[in-house]
């Protein structure tokens, strides 16, 4: 593959034409500079979110979004509280969440809160499956979300959406993207709230001291000097301020939580004979204040890279990474500074029936011992006939955690001398595919997870963190995407499921009931499925998802668990189109049957709610996008 | 062990009951019958009538806090008996349970509130919310008025205690009538003579016992012991016994022996370690027991100074979080939170210190009342 030219690959989203941008049944062109992500991982599941749905939930956090389309966990602490994401067993710190490329997981928890991840602040959510920390660094065990601002030609000129809802709710959002000359400026600016004083399902009370408001502002802006040689910019400021939402059954609370985010990234990016080579520099500035104590962290990024392919056929892969932070968080000793550099490499072969990747990455980071990463994958073509294909695939890998900020740092407990939280992932898997009609997966993993980092009571009952825990993950997980057409009716419609044995294997704790059980807060049986229909400009979509029975004490105690539950949301919209306008209005249903469930114990959910949302669009006119 | 109740049902419908069938059924009738005749003797007014009732704090920020029922009889226990009898979770962190009069009271520390239960049945009788009630600890009932040790709010953007206070709550419309202001952090409390007693604890910080005089609802004094007053009992003469648990990492904890009449400060005792805030004495109210860590101290009343070497070691605890000396046997309880994440146990030793028996309770089990 020549990285001259511009690699354009078409993402079939579900099924036929555009006619509104909400359609989720749109193929949309995507234009990629260097080879995309997924190449480098042969042997990996790389699920990209289909971007109708995401832009129709734009309202919603990412996790609420993914829960109906993959099968995994969240556990929310709440109706928009925070929300950490269990991934093939893993815990929330598991799984690297990255925006263009740095890692925004929070430095001082490990984990990222998805509650503040809104869909709308993004343009692309890939979800890469399992052992990743080869290609994504850090916390990529269960796997890795990608999230991405990419400039779009048939982006609207104008965006407008205003949403209301159930229990206060009220979003806004304004996009506008705009090309002059050489320059692609795209803006947004998005606005949440909600009173969230939702009936507790099974209860007469309401949930009391629960209300959020969320508003951020993301800008992408690119330069072009020719069509091998650019600049980006991309930031994305985020606010929320919430009240902590108590546990059912309580009164007088007060807690209080405000976040702000500042991400920034600059990259230069060159396209010549040699490659294509990267320059980025950024910061992340994350902020908590809770109950009015400020925690901070502040990390200034540095990258460079460079890809590279040799005769269409082998590609390679150098990069380099650096994160100077900063922790200023009251409860540290002093404001601990700390580096970690990153160095990657990778090689990628396609031959005609197999394609092959291995990567290998080393961190540094200051007074950390940290192994090296390496990744192998491959994809093999076992059959392929017309439109049908089948195709087996496998991958080995490690990967590491670094240590938390808190777990270093933090005042007569962290240890500076922790181990890095270490892995060894495999997964094999088949795929078939026929044609768009029908596509059809399933693949088994296994993964042992050495040196888990756990706070545990020492002398005096104080907590300190310790690497005491092994952890073995055993599991399968399947899936079916189908669609046909019937008269005028297009139907698609997407199942999946994921059986997850993550157990806890040995302890340096005392305390050994633990062994040989199911971790808490990672279901054993996970599933999810959506069927949606599209009849002219009408659409209209049922989604599903489904927890099996979570222990929340850690030696699996009947009476702590958590039961079982199944929800289902219903959405319906109509779109019009006047020449270059489009409107667009729906409504959705979550919690159809107002099932009662708690993804966090003691932590109410709503019940059945409603809303609307009206969109309008201002298209660019034809052509005005149209030189390449 | 868990001994919830069955879902089978002897009286089901049969499709074709044969006649030795339906003999079989009526015998088992019968003996269902005088069964529960029996059960009904023994415990008139509900299956909690007696026994011991472990309070467990539950998951912090989860609300799980349970009750564990355990029959000395039979050996048997029953978790989560206040879900059992009432349908949810007692509530985030239960602190402690207060058997008076027909009812039980459980102060939710974590949920701001009490909840009333019949003592008997648990069948929740309803709950005591109020402004004032934030960050409750301990209740005791004198007639119709409860006395609730609170902790209060937190300064602005910190962890620190900035207004304590005992709440008075009238209990036959569940009111709080007064407030009355304590130092920082006041914690357990005891009735006395004439008096009720508050140890102010707030982590060492504060160094006094608060006297309260019931009949007016008036602080009468603070008297100062030492860091970190914690647990309270009486022994046999009626007097007061504090022990404070000094200083963090300091070794510098102390018994305290005060007199309910005179409020003077009888006897101080240095123990040269930093006990645990539970306090517990023998039947006979002459020996003192309290713990650090897993070793079990008896100190007699009457001595003056303290024991050189522990009664003995709680071998298998990992991590001490609760002290309880059965009244009427003189048997030795020791609650064992272990990693806090997992259900704790409890271990019962004999009077003189030999390990009984040890069980599974809830999650970091707190405090046990003996009724």
């Amino acid at each position: 593959m020549n990285l001259r030219s511009v690699i354009i690959f078409a993402v079939l989203l579900s099924a036929f034409v555009a006619r509104a941008q909400r359609d989720s049944v749109v193929l949309k062109v995507v234009t990629v500079y260097g080879l995309p992500e997924e190449k480098y991982l042969s042997g990996s599941r790389m699920v990209l979110l289909d971007s109708g749905l995401q832009a129709q939930q734009e309202s919603r956090h990412l996790g609420e979004l993914l829960a109906f389309q993959l099968p995994l966990y969240f556990r929310n602490y709440g109706n928009g509280m925070l929300s950490g994401i269990s991934m093939r067993g893993t815990s929330p710190s598991h799984t690297a969440v990255l925006w263009n490329g740095i890692n925004i997981n929070s430095f001082s928890l490990g984990q990222a809160d998805f509650s503040i991840l809104p869909a709308v602040a993004f343009d692309r959510v890939q979800v890469h499956v399992g052992g990743g920390s080869a290609r994504f660094g850090s916390g990529a065990f269960g796997g890795s979300i990608l999230l991405s601002s990419a400039h779009r030609s048939s982006a609207p000129v104008v965006s407008v959406s205003q949403e209301a809802g159930s229990f206060g709710r009220c979003f806004t959002s304004l996009k506008t993207s705009i090309e002059a000359g050489r320059f692609y400026i795209t803006s947004s600016f998005y606005r949440l709230q909600s009173e969230n004083d939702f009936p507790i399902p099974g209860s007469d009370q309401r949930q009391s001291h629960a209300a959020f408001r969320q508003a951020g502002f993301v800008q992408n802006l690119q330069y072009e000097w020719s069509s091998s040689r650019k600049i980006k910019l991309d930031y994305w400021y985020h606010a929320a301020d919430r009240e902590i939402q108590p546990t059912v059954g309580n009164s007088g609370s007060t807690d209080e939580q405000q976040d702000y985010n500042h991400r920034l990234i600059i990259a230069y990016e060159q396209n010549a004979r040699f490659g294509l080579l990267k320059f980025s520099g950024g910061m992340v500035d994350d902020k908590i204040v809770f109950n009015g104590m400020q925690s901070e962290i502040l990390r200034w990024i540095a990258s460079a890279s460079h890809q590279y392919s040799f005769k269409k056929q082998w590609n390679f892969s150098l990069a380099t990474e650096w994160n100077h932070v900063i922790g200023r968080i009251p409860e540290y000793d002093g404001e601990p500074v700390e580096d970690r550099v990153d160095v990657s490499a990778s090689v990628q072969k396609s031959f005609k029936k197999i394609s092959g990747s291995v990567s290998i990455r080393k961190p540094f980071i200051t007074a950390v011992q940290t192994p090296a990463l390496p990744y192998a994958g491959i994809d093999v073509v076992i059959f392929e006939k017309e439109r049908t294909l089948l195709k087996v695939r496998m991958n080995g890998s490690k990967n590491f955690r670094a240590p938390t900020m808190n777990d270093r740092y933090w005042q007569d407990a962290g240890r500076k001398d922790l181990n890095p939280e270490t892995s060894y992932a495999a997964e094999s898997g088949l795929e078939f595919l026929r044609g768009d009609k029908l596509k059809l997966h399933a693949s088994g993993f296994y993964q042992d997870i050495n040196e888990w980092i756990q706070w545990v009571p020492g002398q005096n009952g104080v907590f300190r963190p310790r690497n005491v825990k092994e952890v073995n993950i055993k599991g399968f997980e399947t899936g079916i995407g189908a669609k046909f057409n019937a008269a005028r009716f297009i139907f698609h419609g997407n199942a999946a499921y994921q059986f997850t044995r993550s157990v806890t294997r040995k302890t340096l704790d005392p305390v050994q009931d633990v062994v040989g059980k199911q971790l808490i807060y990672t279901p054993v049986h996970t599933g999810s499925a959506s069927f949606g229909s599209t009849f002219e400009t009408w659409t209209s979509g049922i989604y599903a998802q489904y927890s099996g029975k979570r222990f929340t004490e850690a030696a699996n105690s009947s009476v702590y668990a958590l039961d079982p539950f199944v929800l289902f949301d219903f959405s319906v919209g109509k779109a019009w189109t006047f020449d270059r306008h489009v409107l667009d209005a729906s409504a959705t249903i979550k919690n159809i049957f107002d099932t009662s469930y708690m993804m966090f114990s003691g932590r109410a959910m709503p019940g059945r709610n409603y809303s609307l949302k009206i969109l309008y669009n201002l298209n660019p006119r034809k052509n005005e996008h149209s030189k390449k | 062990m868990n001994i919830q109740k069955s879902e089978n049902n002897p009286l089901r419908p049969m499709p074709f009951p044969s006649l030795i069938f339906l003999t079989k059924i009526s015998l088992l009738l019968a003996f269902v019958f005088i069964a529960s005749a029996c059960d009904d003797e023994s415990n008139p007014k509900g299956k909690y009538e007696s026994g011991v009732f472990i309070v467990n704090e539950g998951g912090f920020g989860s609300a799980n806090g349970t009750i564990t029922h355990y029959d000395p009889v039979s050996g048997d226990t029953e978790q989560n008996i206040f879900r059992n009898a009432s349908g949810e979770f007692a509530g985030d962190v239960v602190q402690s349970f207060t058997f008076a009069g027909d009812n039980g009271y459980l102060v939710i520390n974590g949920d701001n509130k009490i909840e009333i239960v019949n003592g008997n049945t648990f069948e929740s009788q309803g709950t005591i919310e109020d402004i004032a009630i934030d960050k409750p600890r301990y209740m005791e009932v004198i007639g119709n008025k409860a006395y609730v040790t609170v902790w209060g709010p937190y300064e602005d953007g910190g962890f620190s205690l900035v207004d304590s206070y005992v709440l008075v709550i009238d209990l036959t419309n569940n009111s709080v009538i007064k407030k009355i202001q304590t130092d920082e952090g006041t914690d357990n409390l005891i009735q006395a003579g004439s008096y009720l007693f508050a140890s102010n604890n707030n982590f060492g910080a504060s160094n006094t016992v608060a006297v309260i005089d019931p009949s007016n609802n008036t602080l009468v004094d603070q008297i100062t012991v030492a860091s970190g007053p914690a647990g309270l009992t009486t022994d046999a003469d009626g007097k007061v016994w504090v022990i404070c648990t000094g200083d963090f990492g300091a070794s510098n904890g102390g018994l305290f022996r005060i007199n309910p009449s005179t409020l003077e400060v009888e006897e101080s005792i240095d123990l040269d370690i930093n006990p645990d805030a539970d306090l517990a004495i023998t039947p006979d109210k002459k020996n003192l027991i309290y713990t650090s860590g897993k070793s079990v101290y008896r100190f007699s009343v009457t001595s003056t100074d303290a024991p050189a070497e522990p009664f003995f070691e709680a071998g298998d605890v990992v991590s001490n979080y609760a002290l309880g000396v059965d009244p009427a046997s003189g048997d030795i309880w020791i609650g064992d939170a272990l990693n806090y994440a997992t259900e704790g146990k409890v271990y019962i030793y004999s009077s003189t210190g030999e390990f009984k028996t040890s069980f599974t309770a809830g999650i970091s089990p707190t405090q046990f009342v003996f009724k």
